[in-house]
């Protein structure tokens, strides 16, 4: 066992917590709030784990951070292949065929080296753009930048960074179509107004249909994945979804919109997502914020769905009564 | 005038309005610490006093006050309405334009004076302006775009000041566009699985519609 996992290991027992421990948050440099504590013990009880449980998986991030900063590529592959306990076989598969490949993945467990291990075997068969936010607007993706230019900077790497940008937009349109594959995390939105909300581990999400829209414009797949923490010390291993095929999912749907076909292939990979990391939701990076909200995803019934629009539109929350105005 | 003129003034004449005259009275105050503190003691002077103030647990709610109106045949003779806890899509939902802004009020004060003949009494730091019963809707308003324009000078002592901005169009509209997408996808996801039947399309054009609406009312009244 390496030090970084053993380390892990060694802190099992801060597990066994019931409730918040000021001095540990302070180690961990994790001021929490009340409003933190709150939503943190509404998914530990989901989770069925103590509070100390979300003390352990940050320590073991930290331990993750400090270790990688610093390594070369020759390490980095290292450590990856000690604590990676993926089956590929899936990824392999897929990897054979033709066409684009959206690889799927949330903020959740070790989705970085998730990324980092998926991208090194794409790109023995393929170009791979991996896309997240600028940093100049998502403060804190500098240190990805950093890794990937540790791993990647080379001009012969067939890995490349692209942010969320016009220009990144472009370069994942070009490289998909021309077969390339992007890794993209779908569960972050800039403008809550483009959103549209799913159900995810009772509550509502805000999510993007970008992935589902990118994927149907150049014909490409989806291949959701989520990174799963293992044991007690870092280990990992990757959990692969159903492919999806949003050019296909489209087709009759033209009638009513593209927004109806990517929403059903975004739930879809949401519902992949919720079955996957529901027991494991502590480790989502933004539980935090998920479980603030009290919303839950309202399910219709077909049959009254009609009668609800009715009674939506004609409430004063929507209908802002221009009609009505009362001028002095 | 000082703060504790003020207070004193409030308390005095809101005294003056209810003991003055039988007639049925609204009497329109601002949320502030001592307003608050007073509803209580207001109300076992007059027992037969009904307040609306949505932050107060034990008080009415618009529509519960209406209700009692409605159903009385002699009016409660005393009513007590904290007009700027009144902010939510649900109790503030007459669109005023006003200087090419348009802000949203209760229309609550407007039909107890002028449906049920209500005289209203609006608090001003210099006494309480009185409004004849029967006015028109336009008079009525006027007289609540004057209780909050002494609202505010009451400054850090209004308590409800920060929650006024829930009455722009701008705020009302970020508001709506959500609960249509809230609605949108709750109808996208109960159909996922089936084919888009006619009534579904005809239900996602009507959200679209309601959709496109409110974006226009965005650009035209708040020029963005």
């Amino acid at each position: 066992m390496a030090f970084e996992s053993f380390l892990a290991s060694t802190a099992l027992p801060m597990r066994l917590l019931r409730s918040r421990v000021s001095v540990i948050e302070r180690f961990l440099e994790t001021p929490l709030t009340d409003h933190d504590i709150q939503s943190l013990t509404i998914a530990c009880t989901r989770s069925q784990v103590r509070f100390g449980a979300f003390y352990h998986w940050y320590l073991k991030k930290l331990i993750i951070s400090r270790s990688v900063r610093g390594l070369d590529k020759h390490a980095m592959s290292r450590m990856l292949a000690r604590y990676d306990h993926t089956d590929y076989g899936v990824l392999e598969d897929i990897a054979r065929q033709q066409g684009g490949i959206l690889v799927a993945v949330p903020h959740h467990g070790h989705y970085i080296l998730s990324i980092v291990s998926v991208a090194q075997r794409l790109c023995k068969s393929r170009e791979v753009l991996i896309f997240y936010g600028d940093p100049s607007t998502h403060s804190g993706n500098e240190v990805f930048d950093a890794l990937y230019e540790v791993l990647w900077g080379d001009a012969n790497a067939r890995v490349q960074v692209i942010h969320d940008t016009r220009s990144g937009m472009a370069k994942a349109i070009r490289g998909l179509q021309n077969g390339s594959a992007v890794i993209i995390m779908p569960d972050v939105h800039k403008d809550e107004h483009e959103t549209f909300l799913v159900p995810f581990c009772g509550r509502a999400l805000n999510v993007m249909l970008g992935t589902a829209a990118l994927a149907r414009r150049t014909q490409s797949i989806i291949l959701p994945m989520v990174s799963r923490p293992q044991g007690a010390g870092i280990g990992f291993a990757n959990v692969w979804g159903s492919v999806l095929r949003p050019n296909q999912a489209s087709q009759g749907l033209a009638c009513v919109g593209t927004n109806v076909a990517d929403y059903r292939i975004t739930a879809a990979m949401f519902q992949f997502f919720e079955e996957v990391m529901d027991s494991d939701i502590i480790y989502w990076q933004y539980v935090r914020q998920h479980y603030m909200r009290e919303i839950e995803f309202p399910i219709l019934m077909p049959g009254s769905i009609s009668a609800i629009v009715d009674l939506v539109l004609a409430c004063p929350h929507a209908n802002l009564n221009l009609g009505s105005i009362v001028r002095l | 005038m000082t703060a504790a003129t003020k207070r004193d003034s409030i308390k005095i004449e809101i005294e003056e309005v209810f003991a003055t005259d039988s007639a049925p009275t609204v009497v329109l105050v601002p949320s502030t610490p001592e307003t608050l503190a007073n509803t209580t003691r207001w109300s076992q002077t007059w027992p037969d006093l009904l307040v609306v103030a949505p932050i107060h647990v034990e008080a009415l709610t618009p529509q519960q006050l209406l209700e009692r109106v409605r159903s009385n045949v002699t009016p409660p003779a005393r009513i007590l309405i904290f007009s700027d806890q009144l902010v939510s899509a649900l109790h503030a939902n007459v669109p005023l334009e006003q200087a090419g802004r348009i802000e949203y009020v209760s229309g609550l004060e407007a039909v107890l004076n002028a449906r049920y003949a209500y005289r209203i009494a609006v608090w001003t730091p210099e006494g309480f302006e009185v409004q004849n019963p029967c006015e028109t809707v336009e008079v009525a308003m006027g007289m609540l775009i004057r209780y909050f324009a002494h609202c505010r000078s009451l400054g850090e002592r209004w308590i409800m000041r920060d929650q006024q901005t829930s009455r722009s169009l701008r705020e009302r509209v970020v508001q709506a566009r959500r609960e249509l997408r809230f609605l949108e996808s709750a109808v996208l996801y109960s159909c996922r699985a089936n084919p888009i039947d006619e009534c579904t399309q005809d239900v996602l054009a009507r959200i679209g519609e309601a959709q496109k609406c409110l974006i226009e009312a965005r650009r035209v009244y708040d020029g963005v």
